[in-house]
């Protein structure tokens, strides 16, 4: 690292939340300091313990954090035989900055390299974009084509909500481009049909995470079962992050809020077909639709 | 509404809208109400017995767009320029970047995004009939800008004309394009055959000559 690298890098992360966040891209790219998330970064591998192979993961968890993903995936991560994933943040990109590049078997195996385990425990990949980037799933699919995937869904007018409320934070502005990205997220039935070309139904499980909330043992159970991992195990309680049920800081305006409701409805209606369990009923925005 | 980028801009001008407003991008989660109507009509001052319009890339892709766009102007007619994903994406991303956006997950996938002409027309149906949109191809328009303009003219219901600064092409892009590795473009084609062919199905005057990614794809190829 060059030194203005090195002095840039250094800058405490309190001082950098000051700048918008496309500025702070700016900056950093600029330096070549590159973060999950860049077009060009790619992640280092963990050096693999004594005894730890590598390969694909057995698993991925889709999802963006506003659908409650990391809560539920340090849920499992809590079951004695799933290994703990070293890199989750620095791989959850992997594909998602990989459009535009070639991807062949250099790119599977340092994919693979980013998973090491003991023998007998299973291990899995987050990818937060999974869903939404359409380029992510055949890639996915090519380098980790037996993975099971477990598909994290929320009202998602809630998740569009909790989703704004997170860029606010990170400063970065509400142009179209940001919102687009934030509202085709909701859009699940589409994005779970596409995803249904790339893998087979009964690799797929779609977790509803209200339902999570508020019966995380149940939930879990059920989850451990599809992951084919014990689930008699029960992990020490983790209650959910505030964002999901916590106050709502930054409630939409009841007319803003009834347009997000109608743009999405026609998907949901889709997905409650698709997915014979979701249950609308924790969707306030959408009980006795379906 | 076009999804196009790249040297449109003769076209727009030759048309009516003078110059692309975006005021209705930003109507996601802010309220959207009679004062913000009126002053997007404030936007389109004209006299008796002509048209106006705008013409802003973003709205065919931003899914709030369509129905407060069907509640602002109800009875406005709807221009969608299509191009070739493949090439609409490599183009609208190097644009973005020669305009100094930092390349990210999120700037590739709005560019991504925006390339799904028939997921959008679709979306559109359900606020506004197709009757009232018109789907033109940009390849079409550069090859025949005489010929396309009149289509245009025609669905506007404005008398034949013919600008004189029809054929000089403006904006045309010098930067350099963003480098897509081959295998990746042919994923993209792979990504957007369905709705190419969903398009070409929908769309009788599309000619899929033009875009040599799909000159294999359409219906009954």
């Amino acid at each position: 690292m060059r030194p203005l690298a090195r002095l840039v890098d250094a800058v405490p992360a309190s001082l950098w939340r000051h700048l918008p966040v496309e500025l702070q891209t700016e900056v950093r790219q600029r330096f070549g300091l590159w973060i999950p998330g860049d077009v060009g970064y790619v992640p280092e591998p963990p050096l693999p313990a004594a005894g730890e192979l590598t390969g694909p993961p057995d698993f991925a968890v889709l999802g963006a954090a506003e659908t409650g993903a990391r809560w539920w995936m340090a849920c499992i991560a809590d079951h004695p035989e799933v290994a703990l994933n070293r890199t989750v943040v620095e791989a959850s990109q992997f594909f998602a900055s990989g459009c535009t590049d070639a991807f062949g078997p250099g790119e599977v195996a340092r994919f693979h390299a980013l998973f090491p385990r003991r023998p007998g425990r299973i291990i899995g990949h987050w990818a937060p974009d999974g869903l939404s980037y359409p380029w992510v799933a055949p890639l996915l699919a090519a380098a980790a084509p037996r993975s099971r995937l477990l598909v994290l869904v929320r009202d998602p007018v809630e998740q569009l909500r909790a989703g704004l409320e997170r860029t606010t934070e990170l400063r970065a502005p509400h142009v179209g481009s940001n919102l687009a990205d934030a509202v085709d997220r909701g859009f699940y039935a589409a994005q779970l049909t596409r995803l249904l070309k790339w893998y087979p139904k009964d690799q797929v499980r779609v977790v509803q995470i209200e339902r999570c909330t508020a019966d995380p043992t149940g939930l879990l159970a059920q989850t451990f079962a599809f992951l084919g991992i014990d689930d008699t195990y029960r992990p020490r309680p983790v209650g959910p992050p505030d964002d999901l049920t916590g106050p709502v800081r930054d409630p939409l305006a009841p007319a803003t809020r009834q347009r997000l409701v109608d743009l999405y409805a026609a998907d949901v209606a889709a997905l409650a077909d698709l997915v014979p369990d979701l249950d609308l009923s924790l969707w306030s925005d959408y009980a006795g639709r379906s | 509404m076009p999804a196009v980028r790249g040297n449109q801009p003769w076209y727009r001008r030759t048309s009516a809208a003078p110059k692309e407003r975006h005021y209705l991008n930003r109507f996601c989660v802010e309220p959207f109400g009679a004062a913000e109507v009126r002053r997007y009509h404030g936007w389109f001052p004209r006299t008796a017995g002509t048209v106006t319009g705008e013409w802003t890339p973003d709205y065919l892709a931003y899914p709030w767009v369509a129905p407060i766009l069907a509640e602002a102007a109800p009875e406005a007619k709807l221009l969608v320029l299509v191009r070739d994903p493949v090439e609409r994406f490599r183009s609208g991303l190097s644009f973005r970047h020669g305009m100094g956006a930092p390349l990210t997950s999120a700037t590739v996938a709005d560019a991504v995004r925006q390339g799904f002409t028939t997921r959008w027309l679709r979306h559109l149906d359900e606020y506004v009939p197709p009757s009232r949109v018109l789907v033109q191809q940009y390849e079409q328009c550069r090859a025949d800008p005489a010929g396309q303009l009149a289509v245009t003219y025609a669905f506007l219901g404005l008398d034949p004309f013919q600008p004189a600064e029809l054929h000089r092409e403006v904006n045309v892009s010098t930067g350099a394009k963003i480098e897509v590795d081959p295998a990746a473009a042919r994923r993209l084609v792979d990504l957007y055959r369905d709705d190419v062919d969903a398009l070409a199905a929908r769309v009788p005057t599309l000619d899929l000559a033009l875009w040599p990614n799909f000159s294999h794809s359409g219906p009954g190829r």
